[in-house]
């Protein structure tokens, strides 16, 4: 039922706004904008029961908590970059959106440093000593 | 054995269950790849957590400490803009600091004061003085109040003790005579002090280097100061440096 409200929510808001384009750009745009919001924060809930199973995986087999924050970290980093992008593209400003994005995977890829370094260190002191 | 490899086991898949389901939850097709880097190195440790366990005893420390340092720094970033609680904190903490100042500047002031006051009514030389001020909390506010004055008297040549009118002061072995105002035993809370224990309301520190001194100087600084400033006699304690001839 749901999937019907929100499908029937963006073909109206498409409708309207090939209607508005024409006359006004700029409410096009604010309108495009405000449905994907929408629908963006409506989704935002339900996928806090995905990360409830995920917390309760991470909790019953004992992986560490890090692993998990980390991970649900990067999941949020990417939808909000995600977001931010696909609204400044709606806006016709393609290079701020690939910028919007690299921000985004800058910020994933820093958070994956303390793992590099721990098995980096890990690698090292595997080797032996040189002689 | 058996145990230890089962929980191996059951780590290992537990976390590539979590990112099959990363993969599945992440949004698009550029950004998994760079997730799946993190997931992959994640899915390396585990795999590796026995020989990591070997080689040094806390990964997950060390992780953890990385982490927080990750998170530290991204606050630091996010933090420039203070908030309204901080912003509150601040304010208490500056005027907090401002009333000591304003304490200190009227605990200076007073001394000041006293000082000039026992010059000029009395014959003492008056080398020093030290008011302790207390605070009250009156009507919500707090308002300070003079609990203890130490005067001290500048060293005479006069083995007596008296300070005598036109008195020269010894260049070679001075004496210092300290009128040392005791805090009030009823207010103040350190009363229990055994400081007057003889009802002498001069009676001198005899702690360190005071002693007592002389009784007709004391008297007279304490009963001036008790005038002019609404001491209790009580409070005043005369002391002197021990090694000064002016100890009886």
């Amino acid at each position: 039922m749901e999937m019907i409200q929100i499908v029937g929510l963006g073909l109206m808001a498409t409708v309207l706004i090939l209607v508005v384009r024409e006359q006004k750009p700029m409410f096009a745009f604010l309108l495009a904008a405000f449905t994907g919001l929408f629908i963006f924060l409506y989704l935002i809930g339900k996928i806090e029961i995905v990360i409830t199973v995920l917390e309760d995986l991470a909790n019953r087999s004992g992986i560490p908590s890090i692993y998990l924050k980390t991970i649900l970290k990067i999941i949020g980093i990417a939808y909000i970059a995600e977001f931010g992008a696909q609204i400044v593209r709606d806006a016709g400003q393609e290079s701020i959106a690939s910028k919007i994005e690299f921000a985004g995977k800058v910020f994933i890829l820093v958070m994956a440093v303390p793992i590099i370094s721990v098995i980096v260190e890990t690698v090292i002191g595997l080797l032996p000593d040189g002689s | 054995m058996v145990a230890w490899l089962s929980d191996w086991l059951r780590d290992i898949i537990a976390v590539i269950l979590l990112a099959v389901f990363v993969e599945l939850l992440l949004p698009n097709k550029a950004m998994q790849r760079y997730a799946r880097l993190v997931v992959g190195l994640f899915i390396l440790l585990t795999i590796l957590s026995p020989i990591l366990k070997l080689i040094q005893s806390d990964i997950g420390a060390k992780l953890d400490e990385g982490m927080e340092n990750w998170s530290r720094l991204a606050a630091a970033d996010s933090a420039q803009m203070t908030g309204l609680s901080q912003i509150k904190q601040d304010a208490e903490a500056m005027s907090a600091k401002r009333n000591l100042e304003a304490a200190k500047l009227t605990e200076r002031t007073l001394e000041a004061s006293i000082r000039n006051e026992l010059i000029e009514r009395s014959d003492a030389a008056v080398a020093d003085v030290d008011a302790v001020l207390k605070w009250v909390n009156a009507s919500g506010q707090q308002t300070p109040y003079l609990s203890q004055v130490t005067v001290t008297l500048k060293a005479t040549e006069n083995s007596s003790g008296n300070v005598k009118e036109g008195a020269t002061v010894e260049k070679v072995q001075p004496v210092i005579v300290d009128v040392e105002v005791e805090p009030m035993e009823p207010v103040s809370p350190y009363s229990s002090e055994p400081k007057v224990k003889d009802g002498q309301s001069q009676a001198a520190q005899v702690e360190g280097n005071w002693s007592r001194a002389d009784p007709a100087v004391t008297a007279e600084l304490s009963s001036l100061i008790a005038k002019g400033w609404g001491l209790n006699q009580e409070q005043i304690v005369v002391r002197q440096p021990a090694e000064g001839p002016l100890q009886k």
